[in-house]
This record gives C-alpha cells, sequence and structure tokens, in this order.
C-alpha cells in the first residue's frame, strides 16, 4: 500500500518545496505586473527559467502596443521576478501578502505551468492570473468576482507553437487584465478619469475575449467579471460625481451611470 | 516605712547599658552586613541578566541571519516566530525586520503576534509610543499592523496615544497630512485610499479597547 503510494506521494513533496513566494521589489512609483516563474516540463531546469522570464519581460515591455490607459506619470512596468513561484493553487496568497501587494501598487501577478505532450509534440500553458485589486476587496470582505482568473492555452482553433514566450504573452487577456486592475485600483484610489477609461477598456478587452469560444468555468468567471467591470465603471462616474473635489469641468459629468461606457472608451 | 523599688528597665534599655560604648558599633556593623547582601544579591542579579542575554544573544545569532537573508515567505515566518520564542529580547530584531520591505515585514507581524501571546504586556509597553515618535522609521502598512497589534492585545494604557494619533490621521484625511507625515516612513502614494484605510485601523484599535 505504503509502496504504490509512493510516487504519488514524491510528486506532492516534491511539487509543495517547489512553490515558494519569496520578495519581488515592484518597480518605483509605478504600477507593476508580477511575472512569476513557471512549473512544468518544457522548462525543465533555472537557466530555461531564467531565459523564459527575461525574453517575456522584454517582449511585454518592448514588443508590443499596450491596450490599457495609464495614468499620466504612473506607467505600468512588469517585473521578472526570478525564484517566485506560487503554487498553482495560489494557496499563497493570503490576505496579508495580498495587502502588500495592494499596498505597493501591483496589480496583476501572473505565473503557470507550461507543459509539453501529444503528438506531434506542442507546448501548452495553464496561466493564473492574479487581479489583485479584487482579491484584495474580496479579502475585505465586498462582494466581487473571482480574483484569481486561470486560462489555457492556446487557445481553441489556434495554431501550435513552439514558443512558450508567444504562447503566454497573450495581448488581448494580459491587456484585458491590466486594464481591469488598474482601472479598479484607481477607483480605490480615487483618480476617477482614468479609472473610468481603464473600466470601459477592459469591458471591451474582456468582451473580446469571451468571444473566442471559452467554455465552463473559466466563461462563467470571466463573465461576472465583465460585469463587475461595467457595475464599477458606474460606480466611477456616481463617485465622481459625488465628490466636491471632482473638477466642475470633467470629463465624468458628460457621462451617464446608467450606461457607463456609452460615449466609448 | 520601707520605699518602694524602682521598676525594671525594658531589656533593650538594659542591653545597651549593659554594652556601654559598644553599642554603636554593633549597630553600623549589622547595617553594613545587610547592605552587603542587598548590594551583593542586586550585582549577581545584573550578572546573572547581563548572562542570560549574552546566551539569548548567541541563540538567537543563527535565528537573526536566516531572517536577515532568507527570502522565502514559509522560512521567514518560521524564523520569525521561533524568535519571539525568545520574548523582550527578539523584540529588537523583529521591530527591525517590520522597517524592511516586502516579505520580511509580514514575517515580523507574525514574529510579534507570537510575542503578544507570551508577554503582551511587553509589547503594550514598547508598540504605542513607536506611533507618535517622528523617526520615520516605518512606513503607512507597518504603522496599520502596529495599531492591530495594540487594539487586539488589549492595550489600555494607550489609549490617550491612540487618540492622539487618530487627530494626525483625521488631519491626513481631510488633507492636512504634515503631521502624520512626519512620523511615516515613505511619501504616501496613493493618499486618498491609504489614509481612511489607517483611519480605519485606529477607529478599530480605539473601539477594541474602549
Amino acid at each position: 500500500m505504503l509502496r504504490s503510494c509512493l510516487p504519488a506521494l514524491m510528486l506532492l513533496l516534491a511539487a509543495s518545496t517547489q512553490a515558494a513566494v519569496v520578495s519581488c521589489a515592484p518597480a518605483p512609483g509605478r504600477f507593476t505586473v508580477l511575472l512569476s516563474e513557471p512549473s512544468g516540463a518544457a522548462l525543465p531546469d533555472r537557466p530555461a527559467i531564467e531565459s523564459f522570464l527575461t525574453k517575456l519581460q522584454f517582449e511585454l515591455d518592448q514588443e508590443r502596443d499596450e491596450r490599457w490607459i495609464n495614468p499620466g506619470a504612473t506607467p505600468v512596468a512588469f517585473r521578472a521576478c526570478l525564484k517566485r513561484a506560487p503554487a498553482l493553487d495560489g494557496s499563497e496568497f493570503s490576505a496579508d501578502v495580498v495587502e502588500q501587494l495592494n499596498d505597493q501598487r501591483v496589480l496583476l501577478e501572473v505565473w503557470g505551468a507550461v507543459d509539453r505532450g501529444g503528438t506531434p509534440p506542442a507546448l501548452s500553458a495553464q496561466i493564473n492570473y492574479l487581479l489583485v485589486p479584487l482579491r484584495f476587496a474580496a479579502d475585505q470582505r465586498e462582494v466581487v468576482p473571482a480574483g484569481l482568473q486561470r486560462l489555457r492555452y492556446p487557445e481553441a482553433g489556434a495554431a501550435p507553437t513552439e514558443d512558450a514566450v508567444q504562447l503566454v504573452s497573450r495581448p488581448l487577456d494580459l491587456d484585458a487584465f491590466i486594464a481591469t486592475s488598474l482601472g479598479l485600483k484607481l477607483l480605490r484610489e480615487r483618480t476617477f478619469d482614468p479609472a473610468h477609461a481603464n473600466l470601459c477598456r477592459a469591458q471591451g478587452l474582456l468582451g473580446a475575449m469571451l468571444k473566442r469560444g471559452l467554455a465552463g468555468r473559466t466563461k462563467v468567471e470571466l463573465t461576472a467579471l465583465r460585469e463587475h467591470v461595467l457595475a464599477s465603471a458606474a460606480r466611477t462616474l456616481r463617485e465622481a460625481l459625488a465628490d466636491p473635489a471632482y473638477p466642475k469641468a470633467g470629463l465624468l459629468r458628460l457621462q451617464q451611470p446608467a450606461q457607463p461606457c456609452a460615449g466609448g472608451e | 516605712m520601707e520605699a518602694s523599688a524602682p521598676p525594671p528597665k525594658p531589656w533593650p534599655a538594659r542591653l545597651l547599658g549593659w554594652m556601654g560604648a559598644e553599642a554603636p558599633k554593633l549597630v553600623a556593623s549589622i547595617v553594613i552586613l545587610v547592605l552587603g547582601f542587598w548590594i551583593k544579591d542586586s550585582v549577581d542579579l545584573a550578572i546573572k541578566q547581563r548572562q542570560l542575554d549574552l546566551s539569548y544573544t548567541k541563540e538567537m545569532l543563527g535565528l537573526l541571519q536566516k531572517l536577515t537573508e532568507e527570502e522565502d515567505l514559509d522560512k521567514l515566518r518560521n524564523s520569525a516566530v521561533v524568535l519571539a520564542s525568545f520574548g523582550e529580547p527578539a523584540l529588537p530584531a523583529l521591530l527591525m525586520e517590520l522597517r524592511r520591505p516586502g516579505l520580511h515585514a509580514l514575517a515580523a507581524v507574525w514574529g510579534l503576534e507570537a510575542v503578544a501571546v507570551r508577554e503582551p504586556e511587553t509589547l503594550c509597553r514598547v508598540l504605542p509610543p513607536l506611533l507618535l515618535k517622528r523617526n520615520r522609521h516605518y512606513d503607512i502598512g507597518a504603522h496599520r499592523e502596529l495599531l492591530g497589534l495594540v487594539g487586539d492585545n488589549g492595550c489600555r494604557k494607550a489609549l490617550p496615544q491612540l487618540r492622539r494619533y487618530r487627530e494626525l490621521v483625521d488631519a491626513a484625511v481631510a488633507g492636512k497630512p504634515a503631521a502624520l507625515s512626519q512620523r511615516l516612513r515613505d511619501e504616501v502614494a496613493a493618499p486618498a485610499e491609504a489614509y481612511p484605510r489607517l483611519k480605519q485601523a485606529v477607529d478599530e484599535a480605539i473601539t477594541n479597547l474602549e
């Protein structure tokens, strides 16, 4: 009996020893997206993992047009977090850890597992996106959708790839989650104009994600997230209009909370 | 008629009379003896306390090194909790960790909570004054944690300090953060979010203690 359980126990032990949350300094004075180490057979050793993270950070920082809206002098930065490898179930993200990430203006933490399998062999990945402001709100007992979104790649019908960076650096998904987190965080910080702009942008991007044939729990959670984003855009308008400090000539005065994103993003 | 005999003197007077000029010397000797014993006991106690502190320091050295160099959250928490078992001598190290950014500060809070289980009165003596000091050692997150520790551990004597602190936080929420800023390490990046949360923390602490 014990002998039959031994491989499973060893696997469990290996998985538990691999998962580790270490400090990863956010970008000072900026909103930050943390890119943590993935697990999985496609990245078997440390040089492979480090090379992957470095390329991913470069790809996300330099090689693409971002679709969220940076709030003035506080742009979003990506940080590769070497040796930071959360468990796939996100169990390390306790309320105190999330509160600290929220204090440090971390918007999103991305990690997951990249594997190789099938015939012919192809890369596949499960990527976790922890939307920090959303999880923080849940920890404060606010009623919000799941702060941890999990997606599988390649998506249905997409061409297989041998490049792990291309597989993971999904512009649409990443931009949708960054715009969502940025909008929610800016609403909490009462910076209404960019909060509203990002929430409306996120609503459009999440809608585009939902069109690509997602199924099951992923679809349910993304749908709930989109509804929450739209409700938050309406809340942004209401709070801005009720705030005596909001400028008399503020652009949000032209919007209607009943249709918060009707005037375009 | 025969005169009645005078009543006998009390025994201390008879003793002094019998001792004559030697009495003051005896009293002085007794005083010196008592003082000697008292001083010797105090010195012995102080030496023993010093020896204990030194042995604690030696035993804590390894844990302190782990706490300083380790980066993994679970290991940091374990080290902080074990360090906390030394009680008051561990407080300076835990408070130093609370000043550090990232996961070290979280581990320090665990350690301080562990100290509170054993010695709440020590925490109640040490923590409240830190909130009002103008040394700018702790960031706003650490201030929230300190408030939580004070409020959760029955530090009723800290109420006047907490009320004074709440005045500073109220002023910051109302757009006058200068006095509070003199107590915080870093500039607050998002005051509209951070100050109301600090106010919530201080209000909760005061409510817990009233």
